[in-house]
């Protein structure tokens, strides 16, 4: 009894000596998620490995996937509080996730200078939701106009400037090209969204008011938004939703479609971040051009949307908060990082790491133009952030919904114009 | 003895503690979650029936829906139970090569509703794809399946009934049990294959066949892959079953006590309708021996 007694002290006090060394062993484990692609992934996967080279003791379990399902897996772990420490989030997400800013941790307390130094106020301030800065912008993008030059000079066409020239230009492609061909191609959303550009430019307004959840549309613009998108599939401009379902799914990408890639559909309205994707499908005399951003004559607003492509948030259970906030600070700032990332996610928003890029040559010219372009109208004030609703999953089914059944001939003008109208005043009601 | 049943308890603890942990406990959450109105990052907030009631008065998208998965279960569960008994009677003949053919009608089953098979079903049914360009051959205008609201459900329909090689398995195993001496003496009294059919086998597998339906029908009303990965409940709503509206109001709209409450309205009816199959299997399926127990 005694000798048993003797060895369970041995034994403890060995332990009790050995675990403040085991501790020191023991790595201290970072969950980092992200979402994208091949390039992405691979290029993450390096910057985390050098932060683990920096950081002695620190080892970064990455979690990383395409898009589809990421959102569901990272709503599944922040209800089960086992989100990771530190999560790439879509700005939208913010106002599902943080609805008063609760909803991550608060970066204001944990991030150094050198990020308030290298980020625009902007950039930053998209982050902060009810005072608390919950996420940080890694880049931003905006709608731009992109078309297919080889198709136009083929056409004899001058690429679209205006709002004008965009509408004549559907009949022309109808006319020498057939029944199938278009000048811009688009997902419902996509359409939706320039029509909207023209009714801002008109009525001063978007759908949704960006500092209140509440529908900023009178009664005309609603009509005008309706009509706009009518416009466009009637007058053979874009492409119609029906069409684009029946070749094997409505939300198949541009550069995927054979009439994308063969020239008979020959524009896009898109996010800046994605120029390199559309082109890389078009081959031969099929080449990219970003083209000037259509605007009414004494537009009242520009009616450009643009917003933070992807951000870096720290959950609001991460036990060590200023590691976290350490490792966003050294993707962003961090001139090795920043080469390593390139523009994986988007022309970066900090001033050194564009500076690194661009003397790198990482830029390609027709991103950099996009970069400046858009750089332009934000400073000189014309791109507001949207109301973060605008993109709320629900928001985006319900526009769907309403446009769909005027794509298909369900419903007129004047009753979807309605049903956006009052239904999404509800639906915004119930969503705040 | 008592030694025997400890060790029996032993193993089968992990399955008790899978039921206990990943079924009973959601299931019983789901119920408590279903009178609430959570959105993962607040505490649950009781609302009593308001979600029941909202959804019963006040929802047009779960009226479509419930209308969609009605109509899928009506269409899907026949097809899929009828050309599963058919196949399992033709793979019952005696013919060279049956064991490959077998495996070969079962295979469908085993890739599912995979991201390729969805690939494979968009490819076939575009407006550009292998059927319209049979159908092209034949003469036929191009239709558009995955556009045209009339069409589209046809689409997932017939994915489900391509995977039928689970339900022609066990019609198989049933109709080598079905005793050759009854067919024998009907081929004497002069019957036909297709009167042998009728009178003979398929009284004799009713119980399988009340198996497979009920087994295809829940299937059926928690189809979510085809339409999820096909049509993406479009065109229209046309294929947005209930099984995809749940999903989406729990993982997309982040509305769980309203996802919970579709899902027990999804629940009730499942059980309602198997319930209704119970009750109706005593007038069409005929159990061997069930007389003398009766007696």
């Amino acid at each position: 009894m005694k000798r048993r007694r003797a060895l369970g002290v041995m034994v403890a006090g060995a332990a009790a000596l050995a675990a403040p060394a085991l501790a020191r062993a023991a790595p201290e484990t970072m969950r980092v998620a992200w979402w994208g692609g091949s390039g992405r992934h691979e290029a993450t996967l390096k910057a985390a490995r050098l932060f683990e080279q920096r950081n002695p003791g620190v080892r970064i379990k990455a979690e990383y996937m395409g898009f589809n399902g990421y959102l569901e897996r990272l709503t599944a772990q922040i209800a089960g509080r086992s989100e990771p420490d530190v999560m790439q989030i879509n700005w939208a997400w913010l106002a599902m996730f943080s609805k008063r800013g609760t909803g991550f941790t608060d970066l204001d307390p944990l991030l150094g200078a050198a990020v308030r130094e290298q980020l625009p106020a902007a950039d930053i301030e998209a982050g902060r939701v009810a005072g608390k800065l919950n996420a940080l912008s890694v880049s931003y993008t905006a709608r731009v106009m992109l078309w297919n030059r080889g198709t136009f000079e083929r056409l004899k066409l001058p690429l679209p400037r205006n709002w004008d020239e965009l509408f004549a230009s559907g009949p022309i492609f109808q006319r020498a090209l057939g029944e199938g061909a278009f000048p811009l191609d688009g997902e419902l959303y996509d359409m939706l969204l320039l029509a909207q550009t023209w009714v801002q430019q008109k009525h001063g307004t978007a759908f949704i008011a960006p500092d209140a959840p509440r529908v900023a549309m009178d009664e005309a613009a609603a009509l005008d938004w309706v009509r706009t998108y009518q416009r466009l599939v009637g007058e053979h401009v874009a492409t119609p939703l029906p069409l684009r379902a029946s070749l094997g799914g409505a939300e198949k990408p541009t550069e995927q479609q054979p009439d994308w890639v063969n020239g008979r559909w020959a524009g896009n309205y898109t996010w800046d971040s994605v120029i390199a994707l559309r082109g890389s499908t078009l081959k031969g005399a099929n080449r990219i051009a970003l083209g000037e951003f259509p605007t009414l004559p004494e537009a009242r607003a520009s009616g450009i949307f643009g917003r933070p492509t992807v951000m870096f948030a720290v959950g609001r259970n991460c036990r060590q908060p200023e590691l976290a906030a350490r490792f966003i600070e050294f993707l962003v700032t961090d001139p090795e990082a920043v080469g390593i990332l390139g523009r994986t996610r988007g022309v970066p928003a900090s001033r050194a790491a564009l500076a690194a890029l661009r003397a790198q040559g990482k830029l390609p010219p027709l991103e950099l133009e996009a970069h400046a372009l858009i750089a332009a109208q934000r400073e000189r004030g014309n791109i507001p952030l949207p109301a973060p609703l605008f993109e709320h999953p629900r928001m985006h089914k319900f526009m769907r919904e309403v446009f769909e059944t005027v794509a298909y001939g369900k419903s007129d003008a004047a009753l979807a114009a309605r049903r956006l109208r009052e239904d999404g005043q509800a639906l915004l009601q119930r969503l705040r | 003895m008592y030694e025997n049943k400890r060790l029996g308890f032993l193993f089968v603890l992990p399955f008790v503690l899978g039921v206990l942990l990943f079924k009973l406990f959601p299931f019983v959450m789901s119920f408590a979650l279903s009178f609430t109105q959570y959105d993962v990052m607040d505490p649950p907030v009781y609302v009593g029936l308001q979600n029941y009631r909202e959804l019963a008065l006040e929802d047009p998208l779960f009226r479509k829906s419930l209308g969609v998965t009605l109509t899928f279960a009506l269409l899907a569960v026949p097809l899929r139970v009828g050309f599963a008994l058919f196949v399992a009677h033709v793979l019952n003949f005696k013919m060279r090569g049956i064991a490959f053919f077998r495996s070969a009608f079962y295979l469908p089953s085993i890739l599912g509703g995979s991201i390729a098979t969805a690939v494979l079903w968009r490819f076939l049914f575009a407006r550009n794809g292998l059927v319209n360009g049979v159908l092209g051959m034949l003469g036929i205008e191009p239709v558009a399946w995955l556009a045209d609201e009339h069409y589209s459900m046809w689409t997932i329909v017939l994915l489900f009934t391509w995977q039928f090689g689970s339900a022609m398995v066990i019609f198989l195993a049933a109709l080598q049990n079905v005793p050759e001496a009854l067919y024998e003496a009907a081929e004497i009294d002069g019957a036909s294959r297709m009167q042998q059919f009728w009178r003979i086998t398929v009284p004799l597998i009713t119980p399988v066949i009340f198996f497979n339906v009920i087994m295809q029908m829940v299937h059926a009303f928690q189809e979510f892959n085809a339409p999820y990965m096909i049509t993406e409940g479009g065109p229209l709503s046309s294929t947005y079953v209930l099984a995809l509206y749940i999903y989406d109001q729990s993982f997309r709209f982040f509305n769980f006590g309203y996802g919970s409450a579709l899902s027990w309205v999804l629940f009730a009816i499942v059980a309602g309708l198997a319930g209704l199959s119970f009750w109706s299997s005593r007038y069409w399926v005929f159990y061997a021996g069930e007389k003398e127990t009766r007696r």
